[in-house]
Protein backbone atom coordinates (compact mmCIF):
# COMPACT_ATOMS: atom_id res chain seq x y z
CA UNK A 1 0.00 0.00 0.00
CA UNK A 2 1.55 3.35 -1.08
CA UNK A 3 1.47 6.64 1.09
CA UNK A 4 -1.49 8.11 -0.58
CA UNK A 5 -3.67 5.31 0.42
CA UNK A 6 -2.54 4.65 3.41
CA UNK A 7 -3.32 8.14 4.33
CA UNK A 8 -6.54 8.32 2.40
CA UNK A 9 -7.75 5.16 4.68
CA UNK A 10 -6.49 7.29 7.67
CA UNK A 11 -8.90 10.20 6.61
CA UNK A 12 -11.48 8.25 6.55
CA UNK A 13 -11.29 6.21 9.45
CA UNK A 14 -10.65 9.70 11.31
CA UNK A 15 -14.60 11.18 9.68
CA UNK A 16 -16.33 8.13 10.57
CA UNK A 17 -14.81 8.77 14.55
CA UNK A 18 -15.19 12.59 14.19
CA UNK A 19 -19.12 11.58 13.00
CA UNK A 20 -19.39 9.14 16.23
CA UNK A 21 -18.08 11.65 18.23
CA UNK A 22 -19.92 14.52 17.15
CA UNK A 23 -23.13 12.80 17.88
CA UNK A 24 -22.12 11.37 21.43
CA UNK A 25 -20.75 15.86 22.08
CA UNK A 26 -24.42 16.32 21.25
CA UNK A 27 -25.31 15.31 24.34
CA UNK A 28 -23.43 17.50 26.35
CA UNK A 29 -24.06 21.49 25.90
CA UNK A 30 -20.54 22.36 26.40
CA UNK A 31 -18.98 20.30 23.87
CA UNK A 32 -19.33 21.43 20.27
CA UNK A 33 -20.88 18.44 18.57
CA UNK A 34 -22.34 20.03 15.13
CA UNK A 35 -18.87 21.30 13.71
CA UNK A 36 -17.25 17.97 14.85
CA UNK A 37 -19.91 15.82 13.08
CA UNK A 38 -19.49 17.98 10.81
CA UNK A 39 -15.87 17.54 9.99
CA UNK A 40 -16.83 13.69 9.47
CA UNK A 41 -17.65 13.46 6.00
CA UNK A 42 -15.52 16.09 4.89
CA UNK A 43 -12.33 14.13 6.07
CA UNK A 44 -14.29 11.10 4.38
CA UNK A 45 -13.94 12.78 1.22
CA UNK A 46 -10.51 14.03 1.80
CA UNK A 47 -9.50 10.75 2.24
CA UNK A 48 -10.89 9.45 -1.40
CA UNK A 49 -9.66 13.02 -2.47
CA UNK A 50 -5.97 11.67 -1.57
CA UNK A 51 -6.80 8.04 -2.68
CA UNK A 52 -7.72 9.51 -6.37
CA UNK A 53 -11.29 7.58 -6.07
CA UNK A 54 -14.16 9.03 -8.12
CA UNK A 55 -16.83 10.79 -6.39
CA UNK A 56 -19.93 10.91 -7.66
CA UNK A 57 -22.49 14.41 -8.12
CA UNK A 58 -24.45 12.32 -5.38
CA UNK A 59 -21.69 12.62 -3.05
CA UNK A 60 -20.54 16.18 -3.90
CA UNK A 61 -24.52 16.93 -3.38
CA UNK A 62 -24.62 15.13 0.12
CA UNK A 63 -21.69 16.50 1.43
CA UNK A 64 -23.28 19.89 0.74
CA UNK A 65 -26.27 19.26 2.02
CA UNK A 66 -24.63 17.75 5.15
CA UNK A 67 -22.46 21.16 5.43
CA UNK A 68 -25.74 23.11 4.95
CA UNK A 69 -27.51 21.52 8.08
CA UNK A 70 -24.81 21.44 9.99
CA UNK A 71 -24.24 25.30 9.67
CA UNK A 72 -28.02 25.85 10.61
CA UNK A 73 -27.86 23.01 13.60
CA UNK A 74 -24.55 25.37 15.07
CA UNK A 75 -26.33 28.72 15.04
CA UNK A 76 -29.35 27.02 16.14
CA UNK A 77 -27.50 25.84 19.14
CA UNK A 78 -25.52 28.80 19.08
CA UNK A 79 -28.24 31.22 19.42
CA UNK A 80 -30.43 28.71 21.55
CA UNK A 81 -30.01 30.23 25.31
CA UNK A 82 -30.61 33.83 23.71
CA UNK A 83 -34.00 32.53 22.67
CA UNK A 84 -34.36 30.85 25.41
CA UNK A 85 -34.49 33.72 27.57
CA UNK A 86 -37.01 35.79 25.16
CA UNK A 87 -39.36 32.87 25.55
CA UNK A 88 -39.47 32.15 29.56
CA UNK A 89 -36.92 34.41 30.81
CA UNK A 90 -34.87 31.88 32.65
CA UNK A 91 -32.14 32.28 34.51
CA UNK A 92 -28.77 30.18 35.09
CA UNK A 93 -30.17 28.41 37.64
CA UNK A 94 -32.86 26.92 35.39
CA UNK A 95 -30.57 25.95 33.11
CA UNK A 96 -28.17 24.39 35.12
CA UNK A 97 -31.22 22.47 37.11
CA UNK A 98 -32.64 21.05 33.66
CA UNK A 99 -29.55 19.94 32.30
CA UNK A 100 -29.21 17.78 35.32
CA UNK A 101 -32.51 16.82 34.84
CA UNK A 102 -31.83 15.96 31.54
CA UNK A 103 -28.91 13.75 31.93
CA UNK A 104 -30.44 12.17 34.86
CA UNK A 105 -33.45 11.30 33.28
CA UNK A 106 -31.76 9.90 29.97
CA UNK A 107 -29.61 7.62 32.32
CA UNK A 108 -32.46 6.86 34.03
CA UNK A 109 -34.00 5.50 31.14
CA UNK A 110 -31.43 3.21 30.57
CA UNK A 111 -32.33 1.43 33.26
CA UNK A 112 -36.41 1.65 32.81
CA UNK A 113 -35.18 -0.11 28.77
CA UNK A 114 -33.52 -3.21 30.89
CA UNK A 115 -36.76 -3.90 32.92
CA UNK A 116 -38.74 -3.63 29.76
CA UNK A 117 -36.75 -5.72 27.51
CA UNK A 118 -36.35 -8.60 30.63
CA UNK A 119 -39.89 -8.78 31.29
CA UNK A 120 -40.92 -8.73 27.12
CA UNK A 121 -40.74 -12.41 26.80
CA UNK A 122 -43.03 -12.97 30.14
CA UNK A 123 -45.64 -10.31 29.20
CA UNK A 124 -46.22 -10.22 25.28
CA UNK A 125 -44.75 -7.12 24.56
CA UNK A 126 -46.31 -4.75 27.37
CA UNK A 127 -43.39 -3.81 29.74
CA UNK A 128 -41.78 -3.36 26.78
CA UNK A 129 -43.96 -1.01 25.82
CA UNK A 130 -44.60 0.53 28.83
CA UNK A 131 -40.89 1.10 29.78
CA UNK A 132 -40.82 2.75 26.62
CA UNK A 133 -43.31 5.41 27.76
CA UNK A 134 -41.95 5.81 30.62
CA UNK A 135 -38.80 6.59 29.36
CA UNK A 136 -40.78 9.41 27.20
CA UNK A 137 -42.13 10.78 30.29
CA UNK A 138 -39.31 11.08 32.05
CA UNK A 139 -37.47 12.75 28.96
CA UNK A 140 -39.77 15.45 29.61
CA UNK A 141 -40.45 15.61 32.87
CA UNK A 142 -36.76 15.62 34.01
CA UNK A 143 -35.38 18.53 32.53
CA UNK A 144 -38.73 20.19 33.43
CA UNK A 145 -38.72 19.56 37.04
CA UNK A 146 -35.03 20.03 37.09
CA UNK A 147 -35.35 23.51 35.33
CA UNK A 148 -38.22 24.31 37.65
CA UNK A 149 -36.04 23.13 41.18
CA UNK A 150 -32.87 25.12 39.53
CA UNK A 151 -35.13 28.67 38.78
CA UNK A 152 -36.35 28.11 42.88
CA UNK A 153 -33.13 27.44 44.32
CA UNK A 154 -31.36 30.50 42.26
CA UNK A 155 -34.24 32.77 43.75
CA UNK A 156 -32.64 35.27 47.12
CA UNK A 157 -34.39 34.57 49.80
CA UNK A 158 -35.27 38.19 50.30
CA UNK A 159 -38.30 39.51 49.39
CA UNK A 160 -38.95 39.53 45.72
CA UNK A 161 -41.16 43.15 44.86
CA UNK A 162 -42.62 43.10 41.07
CA UNK A 163 -40.72 45.90 39.31
CA UNK A 164 -43.73 47.62 38.14
CA UNK A 165 -46.62 47.86 40.81
CA UNK A 166 -43.35 47.66 43.67
CA UNK A 167 -46.02 44.76 45.70
CA UNK A 168 -44.30 41.94 47.09
CA UNK A 169 -44.24 38.49 45.12
CA UNK A 170 -46.34 35.74 46.35
CA UNK A 171 -44.97 32.41 46.50
CA UNK A 172 -48.07 31.05 44.23
CA UNK A 173 -46.91 33.61 41.25
CA UNK A 174 -43.26 32.53 42.63
CA UNK A 175 -43.98 28.73 41.36
CA UNK A 176 -45.76 29.73 38.69
CA UNK A 177 -42.63 31.86 37.26
CA UNK A 178 -40.39 28.67 38.11
CA UNK A 179 -42.71 26.19 36.84
CA UNK A 180 -42.96 28.37 33.39
CA UNK A 181 -38.87 28.95 33.16
CA UNK A 182 -39.09 24.77 33.65
CA UNK A 183 -41.22 24.04 30.89
CA UNK A 184 -39.10 26.37 28.55
CA UNK A 185 -35.87 25.05 29.74
CA UNK A 186 -37.48 21.64 28.86
CA UNK A 187 -38.64 22.52 25.18
CA UNK A 188 -35.33 24.45 24.50
CA UNK A 189 -33.14 21.89 25.55
CA UNK A 190 -34.77 19.04 23.72
CA UNK A 191 -35.28 21.00 20.68
CA UNK A 192 -31.35 21.97 20.86
CA UNK A 193 -30.01 18.65 22.16
CA UNK A 194 -32.79 16.73 20.00
CA UNK A 195 -31.84 18.40 16.96
CA UNK A 196 -27.77 17.91 17.28
CA UNK A 197 -28.22 13.94 18.03
CA UNK A 198 -30.26 13.69 14.89
CA UNK A 199 -27.99 16.03 12.74
CA UNK A 200 -24.94 13.67 14.62
CA UNK A 201 -27.03 10.51 13.53
CA UNK A 202 -26.74 11.77 9.74
CA UNK A 203 -23.39 12.48 9.61
CA UNK A 204 -22.80 8.76 10.37
CA UNK A 205 -24.92 7.71 7.38
CA UNK A 206 -23.66 9.80 5.04
CA UNK A 207 -20.01 8.43 6.39
CA UNK A 208 -21.78 5.17 6.17
CA UNK A 209 -22.96 5.56 2.73
CA UNK A 210 -19.50 7.15 1.47
CA UNK A 211 -17.83 3.99 2.58
CA UNK A 212 -20.48 1.19 1.46
CA UNK A 213 -20.21 3.03 -1.68
CA UNK A 214 -16.58 2.65 -1.86
CA UNK A 215 -16.03 -0.47 -0.75
CA UNK A 216 -19.07 -2.02 -3.38
CA UNK B 1 -30.02 61.03 60.61
CA UNK B 2 -27.99 57.78 60.02
CA UNK B 3 -29.38 55.63 57.52
CA UNK B 4 -30.26 52.21 58.16
CA UNK B 5 -27.34 49.62 57.55
CA UNK B 6 -28.59 47.53 54.52
CA UNK B 7 -30.14 44.23 54.84
CA UNK B 8 -27.79 41.13 53.87
CA UNK B 9 -28.53 39.31 51.06
CA UNK B 10 -29.03 36.17 53.13
CA UNK B 11 -30.64 36.78 56.50
CA UNK B 12 -30.83 32.87 57.18
CA UNK B 13 -27.44 32.18 56.85
CA UNK B 14 -28.91 28.80 55.24
CA UNK B 15 -29.15 29.72 51.45
CA UNK B 16 -25.85 28.76 50.56
CA UNK B 17 -25.20 25.47 52.39
CA UNK B 18 -28.15 24.69 51.18
CA UNK B 19 -27.48 25.38 47.32
CA UNK B 20 -23.99 23.63 47.85
CA UNK B 21 -25.86 20.30 49.11
CA UNK B 22 -28.21 19.98 47.06
CA UNK B 23 -25.77 20.41 43.88
CA UNK B 24 -23.31 17.80 45.63
CA UNK B 25 -26.43 15.38 45.94
CA UNK B 26 -27.60 16.35 42.42
CA UNK B 27 -24.22 15.37 41.15
CA UNK B 28 -23.69 12.10 42.75
CA UNK B 29 -26.92 10.96 41.42
CA UNK B 30 -26.84 11.87 38.11
CA UNK B 31 -23.78 10.10 37.91
CA UNK B 32 -25.02 7.00 40.16
CA UNK B 33 -27.42 6.71 37.25
CA UNK B 34 -24.56 5.17 34.79
CA UNK B 35 -25.12 1.46 34.47
CA UNK B 36 -22.04 -0.65 36.85
CA UNK B 37 -21.80 2.86 39.18
CA UNK B 38 -25.13 1.80 41.27
CA UNK B 39 -23.38 1.75 44.47
CA UNK B 40 -22.70 5.30 44.36
CA UNK B 41 -26.74 5.87 44.93
CA UNK B 42 -25.78 4.85 48.15
CA UNK B 43 -24.05 7.72 49.13
CA UNK B 44 -25.92 9.46 46.57
CA UNK B 45 -29.03 8.62 49.14
CA UNK B 46 -27.83 9.80 52.12
CA UNK B 47 -26.20 12.84 50.46
CA UNK B 48 -30.09 13.96 49.91
CA UNK B 49 -30.45 14.46 52.93
CA UNK B 50 -28.83 17.48 54.22
CA UNK B 51 -30.01 19.73 51.59
CA UNK B 52 -33.47 18.01 52.74
CA UNK B 53 -33.08 19.25 56.28
CA UNK B 54 -31.02 22.64 55.71
CA UNK B 55 -34.33 23.44 53.48
CA UNK B 56 -36.61 22.80 55.99
CA UNK B 57 -34.92 24.02 58.48
CA UNK B 58 -34.75 27.32 55.94
CA UNK B 59 -38.33 26.92 55.87
CA UNK B 60 -39.04 27.53 59.36
CA UNK B 61 -36.46 30.07 60.00
CA UNK B 62 -38.12 31.95 56.88
CA UNK B 63 -41.53 31.51 58.65
CA UNK B 64 -40.58 32.45 62.02
CA UNK B 65 -38.85 35.78 60.59
CA UNK B 66 -41.53 36.17 57.81
CA UNK B 67 -43.25 39.53 59.91
CA UNK B 68 -40.48 42.13 58.57
CA UNK B 69 -41.60 40.67 55.14
CA UNK B 70 -37.89 40.64 54.40
CA UNK B 71 -37.66 36.60 53.47
CA UNK B 72 -39.10 34.73 50.79
CA UNK B 73 -39.22 30.53 51.38
CA UNK B 74 -38.57 29.99 47.48
CA UNK B 75 -35.29 28.77 47.45
CA UNK B 76 -36.03 26.72 50.70
CA UNK B 77 -39.17 25.22 48.68
CA UNK B 78 -36.90 24.54 45.90
CA UNK B 79 -34.54 22.85 48.19
CA UNK B 80 -37.40 20.10 49.57
CA UNK B 81 -39.02 19.08 46.72
CA UNK B 82 -35.59 18.98 44.75
CA UNK B 83 -34.00 17.12 47.61
CA UNK B 84 -37.02 14.68 48.04
CA UNK B 85 -37.05 14.23 43.65
CA UNK B 86 -33.28 13.13 43.90
CA UNK B 87 -34.32 11.00 47.07
CA UNK B 88 -37.03 9.32 44.95
CA UNK B 89 -34.98 8.79 42.17
CA UNK B 90 -31.74 6.66 44.12
CA UNK B 91 -34.30 4.96 46.34
CA UNK B 92 -35.91 3.86 42.80
CA UNK B 93 -32.15 3.16 41.28
CA UNK B 94 -31.41 0.98 44.22
CA UNK B 95 -34.17 -1.18 43.98
CA UNK B 96 -33.79 -1.54 40.18
CA UNK B 97 -30.34 -2.38 40.04
CA UNK B 98 -30.67 -4.41 44.02
CA UNK B 99 -27.81 -1.60 45.00
CA UNK B 100 -25.12 -3.04 43.07
CA UNK B 101 -25.71 -2.73 39.22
Amino acid sequence: MDWASMAGVILVILGCCSALAGTLFGLLPVLPGPPVAMAGPVLVIAGFTVMDEPISGWGWALLAATLLAGLVVTAIDLFSPVLGKKLGGTGRGAMVGAYFGLMTALLFSVHLSGIGAAGSLASAGLALVLSTLGSLVLLFLGPMLGGMVGDLVAKPSVVQRDPESGAVKPTSQLLWESLAAGVAQCLGLLITTGTKVVYGLGTVLACALYVLGWLW
Amino acid sequence: MTEPPPKPDDPTGLLLPTRVTLIVAAAVVMVGMTPCLGLLQWPGALLCLPPLVLGILGLRRVRRQHHDESLHPAPFLGAVVGSCLLLALAVTRLILGLGVA
